[in-house]
């Protein structure tokens, strides 16, 4: 593991690596290299496809193709201060949001979700389980499971989420735990 | 002994405690397994969430992707039946089944989430004609006619039920090709003509069992 | 300090036991996500809801004059509950469940049970009987009165039932053993059926299966057959005489005072007409 002077792990040289490789093609492709675009494609196709999958559910090829074109129309705005992964990571979200808006849906999702969690919890024990974790999580109403995703699974911050859906930090952090304490069950 | 809830031990697992809240808690749970087993509980699923691996779609999306941004022009999408011709077939089909029929055939033919840029335009003539994208499997409209209902329904099935109405549908689809065939082989045949009937009825059948599934689905 | 003993020594389950007192004729319903259903029959007028399930569920039992509401609710999700009922025999019972066998022993009351993933068996039933599965076996015994069976990934078997039957499969096999109905009506993608019971006079039998054998064995046969078997053969056990066929593939016949009506069809499948207890 490299480090730097001061003893914290800079990044592996595999992960510049890729990101190197990512900012090339990327300046290729937005010169309208269909070639380099594909590279890209086929380095974070599954990353994007598996986001769309866990956050939407359905429709999942028909919106991952939207956000491979959506990123190809784009690529002219993206001028590698991020790595291409992360700004690919944003525009998928965002078409996702979008798509879910779209529908309508959105609002009306959030507000049905109960209000849980001021109570104390006890161990949890289980009789089913019979879902795996994934299987639960593709369970649980549509909020709570795209506040998780975006938050456990990808990394997002409360704050950040917030901004994206349009609701208080309070309603994503509520989100979050309904999420986790309905996944307790499903650890296996 | 209070006890923190649950939703105050999620946000102390993301450092969203105040610094008297953290430390409040933290002195509780020196005195409390039970909390920290809820903690452990939730940091586990947490940990689970960190750990889930991608996966890659089911087929290849790039020639789709390709299409759309001009970069392949040999694949666009396949003009299907053209829709009067989807009507007469559905007239005498509704017959048999009433308003299934009219709704199926509405959703097969919804034309695909258009791609932005030079997607080869299907239409040509002055006959309005049915999109559905080319696609070597057999039953994708089908699916597709799930989905849609799905959607109209406000609901979502989960995967074990849709893979498993899939495979059931396909299963269908093969008998009904079965069927075409030996009528395209024998076409005075009544038998032939009442099975094919049938079996598209079970088709039928199916889809609106799923999509009843759908509307139930909270 | 006994929460923390309990949690060392792997405290048993929540457990819900609740027991109320039901008028005669009530009618049951019961709704839950994942879990089994088990239900028995006793002679008190009485439903006893027995579930397991962890501490963030509660089960409620609502008795609204002869209506009896069974509804797990759960703070996290949806309700997981496996449940055990003791009820009367005469009650009439709705579950609806997503995953998870249900099983029903000794009823006498109407029967509607609907699973998305789970195989149900049921031993009685009368008036009504629903039984519907998206994946899961279904298995009836002992039922009589209108009786409608729909399975789309799972064998389905029917044994001493009587009035009228209509059973639908998708992927799987039918087996209608000791049937004595008046209306039958049976069809299936891909799997076998098999019929072994009465051809009452008068009765209506309708058949078919795209992919798999259809067999009719009885005792006598007094029907109007109509056999049609595009890629399969034709074999029958009672003596033959072929009228007014359509085409070689369809065959038209009368056996014996021909007074019920009898459809056999397979796409691709042999039709059989066995007679039941005597030599072949």
């Amino acid at each position: 593991m490299i480090t730097t002077s001061t003893g914290s792990p800079a990044l592996r040289t595999s992960d510049t690596l890729a990101a190197d490789t990512d900012a090339v093609d990327a300046a290729l492709a937005a010169s309208g290299d269909a070639h380099a675009f594909e590279r890209l494609y086929r380095r974070h196709v599954n990353r994007i496809h598996t986001l769309v999958r866990r956050m939407l559910g359905e429709e999942v090829e028909d919106v991952t193709q939207d956000v491979v074109i959506r990123a190809w129309q784009k690529l002219g705005t993206f001028r590698g201060e991020s790595a291409f992964g992360t700004w690919l990571h944003r525009l998928a979200v965002n078409v996702i949001l979008n798509h879910r808006a779209a529908r309508g849906r959105w609002r009306k999702r959030f507000l049905e979700e109960p209000e849980a969690g001021l109570e104390v919890a006890g161990r949890s024990a289980s009789p089913a389980g019979r879902l795996d974790f994934e299987a639960a999580l593709e369970r649980l109403p549509d909020g709570a499971r795209q506040i998780f995703v975006l938050h456990d699974v990808e990394g997002y911050r409360h704050e950040e989420i917030a901004g994206m859906l349009g609701i208080n930090p309070g309603t994503s952090k509520s989100q979050l735990h309904y999420a986790r304490m309905a996944l307790r069950r499903h650890l296996g | 002994m209070t006890h923190p809830s649950s939703s105050q031990l999620s946000d102390y697992l993301d450092g969203e405690l105040s610094e008297e809240g953290r430390l409040t808690l933290e002195a509780h749970l020196t005195r409390c397994a039970e909390c920290g087993e809820v903690l452990g509980e939730l940091r586990r699923v947490l940990a689970r969430a960190q750990a889930l691996e991608d996966r890659p779609p089911h087929e290849d999306l790039w020639p789709g992707v390709a299409a759309a941004i001009g970069a392949a022009p040999g694949r666009r999408w396949r003009v299907s039946i053209p829709v009067p011709v989807l009507l007469a077939a559905s007239v005498a089909l509704m017959l048999f089944s009433g308003g299934a029929v009219a709704l199926a055939l509405k959703l097969t033919h919804e034309p695909r989430l258009a791609a932005a840029g030079p997607v080869a335009s299907a239409a040509t003539g002055a006959t309005p004609v049915a999109v559905i994208p080319d696609d070597a499997r057999g039953y994708d409209g089908a699916i597709r006619a799930l989905q849609a209902e799905v959607d109209a329904g406000g609901g979502r099935l989960d995967s074990v039920t849709v893979r498993i109405v899939n495979e059931k549908l396909a299963m269908i689809d093969r008998a009904i090709a079965d069927a075409e065939r030996a009528l395209a082989a024998d076409p005075a045949n009544s038998y032939l003509h009442g099975h094919l009937t049938q079996t598209r009825l079970r088709k039928l059948d199916l889809l609106r069992r799923a999509a009843a599934l759908t509307r139930s689905v909270s | 300090m006994l929460l923390l003993l309990a949690a060392l020594a792997g405290a048993p389950l929540q457990g819900t036991d609740t027991t109320v007192t039901v008028r005669a004729g009530s009618r049951l319903s019961l709704e839950n996500f994942e879990g089994g259903v088990t239900i028995s029959s006793w002679n008190r007028s009485a439903v006893r809801v027995q579930g397991s399930h962890d501490d963030d569920t509660r089960v409620d039992v609502d008795v609204q004059g002869s209506s009896v509401e069974v509804r797990g609710h759960s703070r996290y999700g949806p309700p997981e509950v496996e449940y055990r009922l003791t009820v009367p025999a005469d009650i009439s019972l709705e579950i609806n469940t997503h995953s998870g066998a249900v099983q029903i022993d000794g009823t006498r009351g109407e029967v509607q049970v609907q699973t998305v993933e789970g195989a149900i068996t049921v031993t009685g039933g009368a008036g009504r009987v629903s039984l519907q599965s998206v994946e899961g076996e279904i298995s009836l015994t002992g039922a009589s009165g209108r009786i409608n069976i729909s399975a789309v990934d799972g064998a389905v078997s029917v044994r001493n039932a009587r009035g009228d039957l209509q059973v639908s499969a998708v992927d799987g096999a039918i087996r209608l053993e000791d049937i004595d109905a008046s209306t039958v009506e049976a069809s299936t993608v891909d799997g076998e059926i098999d019929f072994r019971g009465t051809i009452r006079d008068g009765g209506r039998y309708r058949l078919s299966s795209h992919d798999g054998n259809v067999t009719v064995t009885a005792p006598v046969i007094n029907a109007a057959v109509s056999v049609s078997s595009y890629e399969g053969d034709f074999e029958s056990d009672f003596p033959v005489t072929i009228t007014g066929t359509r085409s070689r593939k369809r065959f038209d016949f009368i056996l014996g005072t021909g007074s019920a009506r009898l459809e056999l069809e397979s796409f691709d499948g042999t039709v059989a007409l066995r007679k039941a207890g005597g030599r072949r």
